[in-house]
């Protein structure tokens, strides 16, 4: 299986065009598991995508000093691929269906060199050469791509050494693939404290090791006359903000910086109804789920503007001591957020370096 | 002093290098014909007194000076990130035996060698003015003065 079984549709096609691409970060969208007639549907997601791009706080900030604003340094492509079949292989040793399509990519779910916990979450392509010799063929001056597999079982797998990822088009896809860009297009560390989960990590994982993370959002820094986010912090926001007070366990205490206000009635009427839809949808009748549907579109609850204020957070790139975080939810930490104020600022430091 | 300035868009060259049982070897090289890069990197002040965890690779000229630096996922503990059933971000830690990474740098004639540093256990001693690394790389690979051309696969 692979490239034989599919075909390159025509050039790539520029559907967010910023301007020429040796002066602009370009990304691909690649499709996977498609057939020929199914490329409507590829051209939909592709344009869902750069309408969610084009409503970040971020993209159209005129008042972040780019000429007109950052998102103008962004370019993206379509690249249109025909698989034989559609769907991606999904092996029945991991869980799967036993599903064996013969796609162009051969993106499949345990891909080989993934034997953790959960690997059938894990989608990739079996021949990354067969991938970036695509994009060099067709983009040569793409930065960043991500694979669209065309399946709705949740999957996705990034890889920033390939500066690529492969998200499924689950119905939480869009905020999976807003996530992966802070780590391929922006170079921004993960902010949650966990390597593989809460529960399941080792000791290993309890603290940091004292050197300085290379991310822009991360820091082994507590002096706040050092702290490289200093200017972004409020006046009376306390330096270390949160310190969790037991190493082998995540802090899951709430943010010290909250205030109650609106929005947590808000979130409370939300979490009540998503309960309610919960509920709705286990139920079952005569053997079927009637209220299934009400699962099939992604829920998330309004995010909290006092998550985003600038502190320093203990807990982050993957330790739950000795490395910090400037807020106490972004997206590089829970990507239904959006991005706090530093990973902002370092977004458009980034895209600076394309809009002179 | 910092590193030596590059303006952008400039011919790049993008390589793609394997590693594999701590071996590393181009494996391709692209020329692209005009590009702008990311500026070069440059350490963090708080890595001044502590040192750098994480990983990089340095373009040096010949007498080893940094002429472009960029930071990369650490290849020596490949972490592949996806989404668990609870809809929370996970990783797991790639076992395959050989890993991909794609280097891009400006395609600059003083340019002799692509230098790699990485560390997850030591901190890699840096000194944050002069951007000078005080350590040995795991890997440094001389590039030839002419890409090698598109014919092996990737």
């Amino acid at each position: 299986m692979g490239r034989e079984n599919g075909s390159v549709l025509g050039p790539p096609v520029k559907i967010l065009d910023n301007g020429p691409d040796d002066r602009r970060l370009n990304l691909v969208l690649l499709g996977e598991g498609f057939q020929e007639s199914e490329q409507a549907v590829f051209d939909s997601k592709c344009q869902q995508f750069v309408e969610r791009l084009q409503a970040e706080a971020w993209f159209e900030d005129r008042t972040a000093g780019l000429d007109p604003f950052p998102g103008r340094a962004i370019n993206v492509y379509r690249l249109n691929v025909a698989s034989d079949d559609s769907g991606i292989e999904d092996p029945l040793e991991c869980g799967g269906t036993g599903a064996s399509p013969n796609t162009y990519f051969d993106v499949t779910h345990c891909p080989p060199g993934i034997t953790g916990r959960k690997p059938r979450r894990v989608i990739s392509s079996r021949d990354d050469f067969h991938v970036l010799g695509t994009l060099n063929e067709n983009v040569p001056e793409w930065d960043s791509a991500i694979l669209l597999a065309n399946t709705t079982e949740l999957g996705a797998s990034t890889n920033p050494l390939v500066k690529s990822a492969t998200v499924s088009l689950h119905k939480c896809w869009l905020p999976n693939i807003m996530h992966e860009l802070g780590h391929l297009l922006f170079e921004l560390g993960d902010e949650y404290e966990y390597l593989g989960g809460c529960d399941t990590d080792g000791a290993a994982q309890n603290m940091a090791l004292p050197g300085e993370p290379m991310y822009p959002n991360v820091t082994a820094e507590t002096d706040p006359a050092r702290l490289a986010w200093r200017d972004l912090v409020m006046p009376g926001v306390a330096i270390p903000t949160m310190e969790n007070p037991d190493c082998t366990q995540c802090d899951e205490r709430p943010n010290v910086l909250d205030v109650l206000d609106f929005s947590h009635f808000v979130r409370a009427v939300q979490r009540f109804i998503f309960e309610l839809i919960r509920r709705l949808a286990g139920i079952r009748l005569f053997g079927h789920s009637p209220f299934a549907w009400l699962l099939e579109r992604c829920y998330f609850f309004a995010p909290d503007p006092d998550d985003t204020k600038v502190g320093l957070f203990e807990g982050a790139n993957y330790f739950k001591c000795g490395n910090y975080r400037p807020a106490y939810r972004c997206r590089m930490r829970d990507q239904f957020q959006p991005y706090c104020p530093v990973c902002r600022r370092a977004i458009v430091d980034k895209l600076r370096d394309y809009l002179p | 002093m910092a590193l030596e300035h590059v303006d952008f868009p400039c011919p790049v060259r993008r390589f793609l290098i394997r590693i594999r049982h701590e071996r590393w070897e181009i494996v391709h090289e692209q020329a692209v014909a005009r590009k702008t890069l990311p500026a070069s990197f440059e350490f963090p002040d708080a890595a001044a007194e502590r040192g750098i965890i994480g990983a990089w690779y340095d373009a040096v000229d010949a007498r080893g000076n940094t002429v472009y630096r960029r930071p990369i996922q650490n290849p020596m503990r490949p972490l592949t990130e996806f989404v668990d059933d609870d809809e929370k971000l996970s990783n797991v830690l790639a076992d395959a035996p050989e890993d991909l990474l794609i280097a891009m740098i400006p395609d600059l004639p003083a340019i002799e060698a692509l230098v790699f540093y990485a560390s997850d256990r030591e901190p890699i001693r840096v000194n944050v003015d002069s951007g000078v690394v005080e350590a040995k790389p795991v890997a440094q690979m001389t590039i030839s003065k002419k890409p090698a051309g598109d014919d092996d696969g990737a």
